[in-house]
């Protein structure tokens, strides 16, 4: 058989190896990469090599060591800067990228990808004006970069000036006339200004193209049903359904158009790919939206419970927006649980709890069999359409005495049209899954499913939970209590 | 070579001077492998008169070496019988013979062995004959001699590890194959024969630890690395392509590597990568024709034919008629158009082998394509393909349910390597998903498993999916038997990844065919029955089939359109000015030399228009050449000819944007390209024939209400194309509606289509079910019948 003569060209090697990457065979670039380093010293490219592997892996702490190591050796390297600075904003650590971006830009000031990563950070850090002088900059090094555009859309929308992110994303459709995720962009921003003529507009000029996918069926659905055109919207759906048949995203976007039976809670791997898709600009986003929630569940935990309640349990904790909020309460030891490994990545990130476990809520209350003061589910249980289950495994897992603290949407006349014509939904149920995805309930409902589950009912007030197209989402604060005598 | 220190004790004394430096010059001669020079110093030597029997042998060595193997043979064979305590001749007749005339050697090396019992070349070669003639524990018993009498020997351990593996110890194997790969670092052979040892010994995941210790050790070598990848595979683990790919990025010098990860990836459906692999594999050797074979396989599947073809007619030159060289040849022929010279290796390959079902199979795929291929002709052939598949010896049976059973779902197995964006999804998924639920349980038996949007489709309307590509025919008719399945629908037929073979073997008590490959009738006695319509089967063309036929009352398929195509647009004849712009967008294999000339006459008659073709096998210069060529002979100039290549199925489809009217190849006609063109605005004029596939078009075209575009004769079809060019306005009226009223036709209407298919399935059941109940006999009126 013929000898095998091991590799001697690095170059071929490391070419070979950044291919694999790119085609996302991380299991075959790995050994190779530990070739390659008995093969030549190390150098940034290396490092860099290392670091995007290790992040393509999920492991974000050895890109992180990788990087360290690397801008220790070499501080005055713009590439890796700018790479640990995007490490650091997936990682939720906000500042640290920002620091890194900038001085990314300082040592290579024509780079227009440090630029236009200045500008996300800083937009994502509220300084917006400052985030649209970066990413216009940016733009001019690289007017053929998508993602630019794309980026400095958002920071003059978070600036206040939607008029001038229409016109940046027109002018990247000009530029890309085949990229889909500005016409996709273009046609979300019409949607969240409530232009949904416009939205569909640019939909139907896509599709004409031949530019399609599920997302921009999606949208166009949603800018149909928002016209009252109800029916054409429901085909749209099925053909965003078609393009993603066992899309848990797509079909609990068909459910909630009322196409396909609903399986009364929404799909663990919906929650997750929203989540996941939203994380980056999950808390601006909320925040831009008027968002209440956590200043809600403080007041409640500040009115019923006793100070330092101890052991509590945050359903669903996302980025650890409710953390942030009660941290100075003495809930502790805190527990968060949350589907979307992003979204626990920035609550890590906060520092503030004991253990963080990525898990369905469900599944959670089921296997783990501590006993909480507290139990938290702040925008969570409108992805849970019944809520019997969940108020009985809740039950089971407070202290005598300890308090579920959650909010819910309310169902309004706009949702219960949706249930009506939900095939199996009896219109008495209690519970509707809305267009935007999202169940409501009804007051009376809860106050039955508390009561059925055998929970004391010590609050239920309508609060303004958040604002959606400037109009606010009508929503409850419920607390209830496990008896004290109960067993 | 000969040294003194091998030549027996009783051969003369040195010979003194000149003669005695013409025989030490070629025994250096032969030393440093120039055996012509060495021959001729040694001859003069012998010619002067040197007798001794080191040099007889060196001058036989030298005159083997240049090919005088007669010669060299009968000095070997004469010093044998003179010298009968040297082992040295028999040894070395022993290995000339060995190659041609293994019997007679193994004499010799029993002869070598009886005069020198530890010499280890002769333990080791008649060890390994043992072994091939199928005596692994005499051959085990020479080896272990071997390998004591020489631990340094690589092949001893090798061979003694391939002795042992044969006699059922593979953990002793394992063993000796370590030590072998110990001896010779860089050689992948003993580290491969480990694995397959050490998976034989149930001592995969000891062989796994190892080889990842070695890897961590020594990450630059390959050797581990491809012995990994190799247990992966035997686990069918899935990362053993990764493990292939690492091995050949560290060894790109190297055929074996490349030449595995291209066959791994091929198997996991990545040719594009597979091609890659290969190419690589195939720079080192080019002249290994096993690997041309596969490389030019996968070339085939990524429509490179120019290519495929190159490649394998060296390798059929290289390896004499071979009928997997020579059916792979035929396909990347015929897909360039090339028919007549398609069908000659088709038949070829059947001369070769004329009892070989992969070579039936291979000629009945073929025919279709070739313009004489009457209905009658490809019957027989169909019928001849059938009738040497492999079969049970004796016919399964299938308890039928008792008569007062009540209703239940029926179990619809799917057998299909095409469950996925391909003519088989666009024309079937639509029926399936709106196929009643209640009545059908849709069932998947898949040969490869893609994640398109059509695939996702199919894997959510099928209740069941299972994975039939690593079963062999009688296997997967086992696995569907155990599944319980009333009826399967075949939806590969002959065709590369399909499995209708098995359905010789008989899957389920009723088997129908329908689309994937429906070139015909399936010729198959086993194939009970097959979907049709009244435009594709005619009553006076029944007689073609075996199956019984079951006739839809619309057309036998369903089109799914893709949600990607955009609007309709204007006509282009209109808003180009000029003539019409014709356009085929078939492939090559479907133009024959007819289609070509009836094609130039049309553009003679309309010396405005053009014509725009498009095909992957464009991206062949030569086949450009050769259709320019065709219609420049016929008096039409190169530039009213806009010959495309492939592209993206959302570009392509648009592309009929600038397309009047479309021109359909014949015999072969278009199936699912109709279709497209019809949805994008654009009819097709079409000439029907006598078998399946001569008639697709018309079906398609019939069932959306435009059978005035239909014709049979060549003539007409001209005169019909030269005709609707001619009325612009009418062309512009039809394209306006056109979308609409295929929307509208039984072509698209997916519920209506299921109500007859599922009235269909359940008439086969219970003409099976209930014979005594039914006439057997099957009518589009009766099907309409039950479906309302």
């Amino acid at each position: 058989m013929e000898l095998l003569s091991p590799v001697t060209d690095a170059t071929a090697l490391s070419g070979r190896i950044l291919r694999m990457i790119e085609a996302g065979h991380t299991g075959a670039a790995r050994p190779l990469l530990a070739a390659l380093r008995r093969l030549v010293p190390p150098s940034p490219a290396l490092a860099q090599m290392a670091a995007r592997l290790a992040l393509d892996e999920g492991r974000m702490e050895l890109a992180q060591d990788e990087l360290d190591r690397a801008i220790a050796l070499d501080p005055g390297h713009g590439g890796l800067l700018r790479y640990r600075a995007e490490l650091r904003r997936l990682s939720g650590d906000l500042s640290g990228a920002l620091q890194d971006a900038a001085e990314a830009v300082l040592q290579e000031p024509d780079d227009a990808r440090g630029k236009a990563l200045l500008g996300t950070l800083l937009t994502l850090l509220g300084a917006t004006a400052d985030a649209v002088r970066c990413l216009r900059d940016a733009l001019r090094g690289a007017p053929a970069d998508a993602a630019i555009y794309e980026a400095l859309a958002q920071a003059e929308l978070a600036d206040g000036d939607p008029v001038a992110a229409e016109a940046t994303l027109a002018a990247g459709m000009r530029a890309l006339p085949g990229r889909i995720s500005l016409r996709n962009a273009a046609i979300l921003l019409a949607v969240r200004r409530g232009h949904f003529p416009a939205a569909l507009a640019e939909a139907e000029a896509a599709r004409a193209m031949g530019l399609i996918d599920a997302c921009l069926l999606g949208l166009q659905a949603h800018a149909l049903s928002s016209l009252g055109r109800h029916a054409e919207a429901s085909l749209v759906y099925a053909e965003a359904l078609k393009l993603g048949p066992d899309d848990p995203y797509v079909r609990h976007l068909v459910a909630a158009a009322g196409l396909v039976a609903d399986e009364g809670r929404a799909h663990a791997e919906y929650v997750r790919t929203v989540f996941d898709g939203y994380a980056d600009r999950f808390e601006p986003h909320l925040i831009a939206l008027g968002y209440r929630v956590p200043g809600l569940i403080r007041r409640a935990v500040q009115r019923y419970l006793p100070p330092s309640p101890g052991a509590t349990l945050d359903l669903g904790c996302g980025s650890g927006l409710l953390a942030v909020a009660l941290s100075d309460l003495g809930c502790a030891p805190l527990v968060g649980v949350d589907l979307s490994p992003r979204m626990l990545a920035q609550a890590a990130a906060k520092g503030l709890y004991g253990e963080l476990h990525e898990a369905d809520l469900e599944r959670l209350l089921a296997e783990d069999e501590r006993q909480w003061q507290l139990i938290l589910a702040g925008d969570v249980l409108c992805y849970f359409g019944a809520l019997e289950g969940v108020l009985r495994a809740v039950r089971a897992r407070l202290a005598h005495g300890g308090c579920f603290v959650f909010t819910a949407e309310v169902l309004a006349a706009e949702t219960l049209a949706t249930e009506a014509h939900a095939a199996d939904a009896p219109p008495a149920r209690g519970w509707a899954l809305g267009r935007a995805g999202r169940y409501a309930h009804r007051p009376d409902y809860i106050r039955r499913a508390a009561a059925g589950a055998g929970l004391l009912l010590r609050d239920l007030s309508h609060e303004t939970l958040r604002n959606e197209q400037e109009s606010p989402v009508a929503g409850m604060l419920v607390v209830l209590e496990r008896p004290r005598d109960d067993h | 070579m000969i040294t003194e220190a091998t030549r027996p004790a009783a051969i003369p004394p040195p010979m003194p001077g000149v003669i005695a430096d013409l025989a030490e010059q070629g025994r250096a001669h032969l030393a440093a492998n120039a055996p012509a020079s060495a021959r001729a110093a040694l001859a003069a030597a012998v010619a002067g008169g040197d007798a001794r029997a080191g040099t007889l042998l060196n001058l036989a060595l030298a005159e083997q070496e240049c090919g005088a193997h007669r010669t060299a043979r009968r000095r070997m064979h004469r010093l044998a019988l003179a010298h009968p305590e040297w082992e040295e001749p028999p040894l070395r007749l022993a290995e000339s013979l060995r190659p041609r005339r293994p019997r007679l050697a193994a004499r010799l090396y029993d002869a070598a062995l009886s005069r020198a019992p530890t010499r280890s070349e002769a333990l080791i070669a008649r060890g390994v004959l043992h072994l091939q003639a199928g005596n692994a524990s005499a051959a085990q018993l020479l080896l272990l001699r071997a390998a004591g009498l020489a631990p340094d020997h690589l092949q001893a351990w090798d061979a003694l590890g391939r002795a042992l593996l044969a006699g059922a110890a593979p953990g002793p194997a394992r063993a000796a194959f370590h030590q072998a790969a110990r001896l010779a670092p860089g050689d992948p052979g003993p580290a491969l024969h480990a694995v397959q040892a050490a998976f034989a010994a149930g001592e995969a995941a000891a062989e796994h630890d190892r080889l990842r210790a070695a890897m961590a050790a020594s990450p630059l070598d390959p050797v581990p690395v491809l012995a990994a990848a190799r247990l992966c595979e035997l686990q069918d683990a899935p990362e053993a392509i990764d493990l292939f790919e690492v091995a050949a990025a560290l060894a790109p010098q190297a055929k074996l590597p490349a030449a595995l990860l291209g066959a791994a990836l091929a198997r996991a459906a990545r040719p594009a990568e597979a091609a890659e692999a290969f190419a690589q594999a195939h720079a080192c050797d080019p002249e290994d024709a096993r690997l041309a074979n596969d490389y030019a396989a996968v070339l085939v599947r990524l429509y490179r034919h120019a290519e495929a073809r190159a490649l394998l007619q060296r390798a059929l030159a290289a390896s004499g008629p071979n009928r997997i060289v020579l059916t792979n040849l035929t396909t990347a022929t015929v897909s360039l158009g090339l028919q007549e010279e398609a069908l000659g290796h088709a038949e070829a390959a059947l001369a070769a082998d004329p009892t070989s079902p992969l070579a039936h199979r291979n000629h009945v795929n073929i025919l279709p394509y070739h313009p004489d291929t009457t209905g009658a002709a490809l019957t027989r052939a169909l019928i001849a393909c059938a009738a040497h598949l492999p079969r049970p010896p004796a016919p399964p049976d299938f308890p039928r349910p008792p008569v007062d059973a009540p209703d239940r779902p029926l179990r619809l197995g799917l057998l299909s390597g095409s469950l996925r964006t391909h003519p088989v999804g666009w024309l079937t998924i639509a029926a399936f998903e709106a196929l009643d639920p209640a009545r059908f349980h849709p069932i998947a038996l898949a040969q490869t498993s893609g994640s398109d949007a059509i695939a996702r489709r199919f894997r959510a309307v099928c209740r069941e999916w299972h994975d039939i590509s690593r079963l062999d025919d009688a296997a997967l008719a086992a696995r569907a038997r155990a599944l319980g399945l009333d009826l399967v629908i075949d939806l590969g037929g002959y065709g590369d990844s399909g499995r209708m073979t098995a359905c010789a073997y008989r899957l389920a008590p009723v088997q129908i065919k329908w689309v994937g490959m429906q070139s015909h009738t399936t010729g198959l006695a086993e194939m009970d029955w097959l979907i049709t319509d009244r435009w594709e089967t005619p009553p006076e063309l029944e007689g073609l089939y075996t199956e019984r036929l079951l006739r839809l009352p619309d057309g036998y398929v369903c089109y799914s359109p893709p949600p990607y195509a955009g609007p309709v647009a204007a006509l282009p004849a209109q808003s180009r000015g000029g003539g019409v712009t014709f356009g085929c967008f078939n492939n090559l294999a479907k133009v024959t030399p007819r289609v070509l000339a009836a094609w130039a006459e049309i553009l003679c008659r309309l010396p405005d228009a053009r014509l725009v073709l498009k095909t992957h096998a464009f991206t062949d210069p030569s086949s450009c050449a050769r259709i320019r060529d065709a219609f420049a002979a016929r008096g039409v100039a190169p530039a009213r000819l806009d010959l495309r290549t492939g592209s993206p199925h959302p570009a392509f489809i648009a592309e009929y944007h600038e397309i009047d009217i479309a021109l359909d190849p014949f015999p072969y006609s278009g199936g699912l390209t109709v279709c497209e063109a019809l949805w994008m605005g654009v009819p097709t004029v079409a000439l029907a024939g006598e078998f399946f596939a001569a008639r697709h078009a018309a079906s398609h075209l019939c069932n959306a209400g435009l059978a005035d575009w239909v014709t049979d004769h060549v003539e007409d079809y001209i005169a019909m194309a030269c005709r609707r060019a001619a009325d612009i306005e009418a062309l512009a009226a039809l394209r306006a509606g056109l979308r609409a009223r295929v929307a509208a036709s039984p072509l698209c209407d997916a519920p209506r289509f299921a109500r007859h298919l599922g009235a269909a399935l359940q008439e086969c059941w219970q003409a099976w079910a209930r014979p005594a109940l039914t006439d057997g006999q099957s009518s589009p009126a009766s099907i309409a019948a039950l479906a309302e």
